[in-house]
């Protein structure tokens, strides 16, 4: 402790030291639940089989195209954790290229909805009571009328299936919830005293959404956005499992289940084992998704 | 309250609305042209142009929509180019039976989810609160389709006490079509061994849609619960003595039912959205197989027809829940509630 305090002294500000004793009292009160430093842990395991699959998968190459006849349909083995599939291909080399997928789904869907979601939420918060808010909040009615599974296949089904267009079918409902979520905070924050005092001493519209009503906002919005990449890795794998993903030889975790549903039961490990990867990573960004809510709500 | 269900009707009445324009865009700008489509790449261009003009391809667009919701209200939503047929005869035939997988698993899911919810409410702490919270982990986690595998593999193949595809076995003769409900037609026609026939093949396809709901409406009635039994008005009740059961019925969980309710909404979209796949992999011929037949086959008119009607069935669903919701909560009942 006192050796932190005086690497921070020694940077000289004031405010960097503060700054640092806030993130370690944020890394405390978050490290009190130990479930949600399991669910770090998972996450930051995944991101490293994800980035480094090349070096740190068994088989690397097996995440192409790649056949094996000799090792087809092995089940999970000491060479092989979690068996090959129909081609002798190395599950868990796939699995782990896989991960590279659901995380750029996840990062990019978030990339594309939060900005616009937020933005509509804040303009629709802020404007309460006028048209221009009625109109927003029905628009995102329209959207969330129909289930967003439903609706991302429906977009699906008129693009091309590749990861890209998998990412904005599954966007095209998901800003509603960003909309929602931050129309909530705003409609009520625009009744504080400092948004008051920013409208009397004539600050622009932008300056109080931005400025003042914002970073309110921050800390729901982050939480919302580690929970979500749990949901979008999920939808994503629902798109996958039909098809509406990344394209084969690619390896993509959706498809990887629907593939090895065909040999169920024989070989059953073809389609839980990826199966079980999903439910893994999903975890992860659940369990740290409900460490930073805590986090975050018990500094208030 | 009269006006406020009038408003809320409006509401309800531009929100179909919308949906119907979207449903238009997303199923105008395809790219490909749907006359070309609909007849194939070697029909002559003479053909393909009549057909366009047919079909209102030449006019603007919002043209265009407005013929297409025409058609729509009179229910004439054009042929589906897998079989061949007025969608609209498709849904009727297909509909009835995802509407009893759903209705199945809405049912389960209500059930379990406030059952569990109201143990671990009670025994907050204990291992049963452990183990509830447990479950309600592995429910979120894995999306629909990956429990249908588990379950299909555990209790069709491990131990086969339940069929793995189809509505009725093999060689069961479908019952007269009152409802097309298959359950409810041979209930009606008075054949038992029919009705069970089919119930049995609804049961796995219908609790495979549910974990995910039965969580979520385990953690949200668990939590509300908790919180409100830590409010003074319970503390009051305990004191005048009322009995501890009567007060966890009638005055802790019927406040504490409203957010559960109100997010059964989502749950059942994601049935619906979940059926879409569960209903494929158990080759199940309802209108959710027969949707992602459409999508996978680009057939537009059919993806327009199911992407409407799921929308009017999934808004009664909405009403439903918003009555309830209402019933249960005073503040909503009189002032309408916040949007």
């Amino acid at each position: 402790m006192a050796n932190a305090n005086d690497k921070a002294n020694c940077q000289g500000t004031v405010v960097k030291r503060d700054k640092f004793i806030q993130l370690k009292r944020a890394w405390y009160k978050f490290s009190l639940n130990k479930t949600s430093v399991i669910g770090l842990v998972i996450v930051v395991a995944v991101a490293i089989c994800a980035i480094f699959q090349p070096w740190l998968a068994p088989y690397p190459h097996h995440a192409g195209e790649f056949v094996d006849f000799a090792n087809v349909n092995c089940p999970p083995c000491k060479e092989h954790w979690c068996g090959t599939d129909g081609v002798g291909r190395d599950i868990l080399s796939r699995i782990m290229y896989a991960f590279r997928g659901a995380f750029t789904l996840g990062l990019g869907c978030l990339a594309l909805v939060v900005p616009f979601g937020v933005v509509m939420g804040l303009i629709a918060g802020y404007h309460k009571g006028q048209w221009i808010s009625t109109f927003i909040m029905r628009v995102t009615d329209v959207f969330l009328s129909i289930p967003p599974l439903i609706m991302a296949l429906c977009v699906c089904a008129i693009l091309r299936p590749t990861l890209f267009n998998s990412l904005l079918a599954v966007s095209v409902s998901w800003w509603t919830w960003y909309c929602r979520l931050v129309y909530s905070m705003t409609s009520s924050l625009r009744n504080e005293m400092y948004v008051k005092s920013a409208e009397l001493t004539g600050a622009s519209t932008a300056h109080i959404l931005f400025r003042e009503i914002l970073p309110n906002c921050f800390g729901a919005v982050f939480t919302k956005m580690t929970l979500d990449m749990g949901w979008i890795i999920l939808t994503g794998a629902s798109l996958g499992f039909v098809g509406m993903g990344e394209q084969p030889p690619i390896p993509s975790l959706g498809t990887m289940v629907a593939d090895g549903a065909k040999y169920i039961p024989g070989q059953w490990w073809i389609s839980i084992c990826p199966a079980l990867a999903i439910m893994i990573i999903v975890l992860g960004f659940n369990l740290l998704g409900d460490g930073v809510k805590d986090m975050l709500s018990s500094e208030e | 309250m009269i006006l406020t269900w009038l408003k809320r009707l409006g509401t309800y009445l531009f929100v179909l609305l919308g949906l119907s324009v979207l449903i238009f865009i997303i199923s105008r700008v395809a790219p490909g042209d749907p006359a070309r489509i609909a007849l194939g790449p070697r029909a002559p261009e003479s053909v393909v142009q009549a057909l366009r003009e047919k079909m209102n391809l030449d006019k603007p667009y919002v043209v265009q929509y407005f013929l297409w919701l025409n058609d729509a209200i009179r229910l004439d939503l054009g042929d589906s180019l897998q079989s061949r047929r007025p969608v609209i005869e498709d849904i009727k035939e297909y509909l009835p039976a995802t509407l009893e997988i759903v209705i199945i698993a809405g049912i389960w899911m209500i059930a379990w989810g406030l059952l569990l919810g109201i143990l671990a409410a009670k025994f907050t702490g204990t291992w049963l609160d452990g183990v509830i919270r447990v479950f309600s982990y592995l429910g979120v986690v894995a999306p629909a389709f990956v429990w249908s595998i588990i379950l299909m593999l555990v209790f069709a193949y491990v131990i086969p006490v339940f069929p793995s595809s189809g509505r009725i076995s093999l060689g069961m003769a479908p019952p007269p079509r009152v409802t097309g409900m298959y359950t409810i037609d041979y209930l009606l026609a008075g054949n038992f061994a029919g009705f069970k026939d089919a119930f049995v093949h609804l049961i796995l396809p219908a609790i495979g849609l549910t974990f995910g709901g039965i969580a979520q409406s385990a953690r949200i009635t668990r939590g509300t619960m908790v919180e409100n039994s830590r409010k003074d008005y319970i503390l009051a009740e305990r004191a005048y003595g009322i009995p501890e059961r009567k007060m966890l019925f009638k005055y802790l969980l019927k406040p504490s039912l409203i957010p559960t309710v109100s997010v059964t909404s989502l749950d059942i979209a994601s049935i619906f959205g979940g059926a879409f796949l569960v209903e494929q992999l158990y080759n199940y011929p309802g209108l959710a197989r027969y949707g992602m037949q459409a999508v996978l086959n680009k057939d537009l008119n059919a993806i327009a027809g199911v992407a409407m009607v799921l929308g009017c069935v999934f808004m009664i669903v909405n009403i439903i829940i918003d009555i309830i919701v209402a019933r249960l909560d005073p503040r909503v009942r009189m002032l309408g509630g916040e949007n």
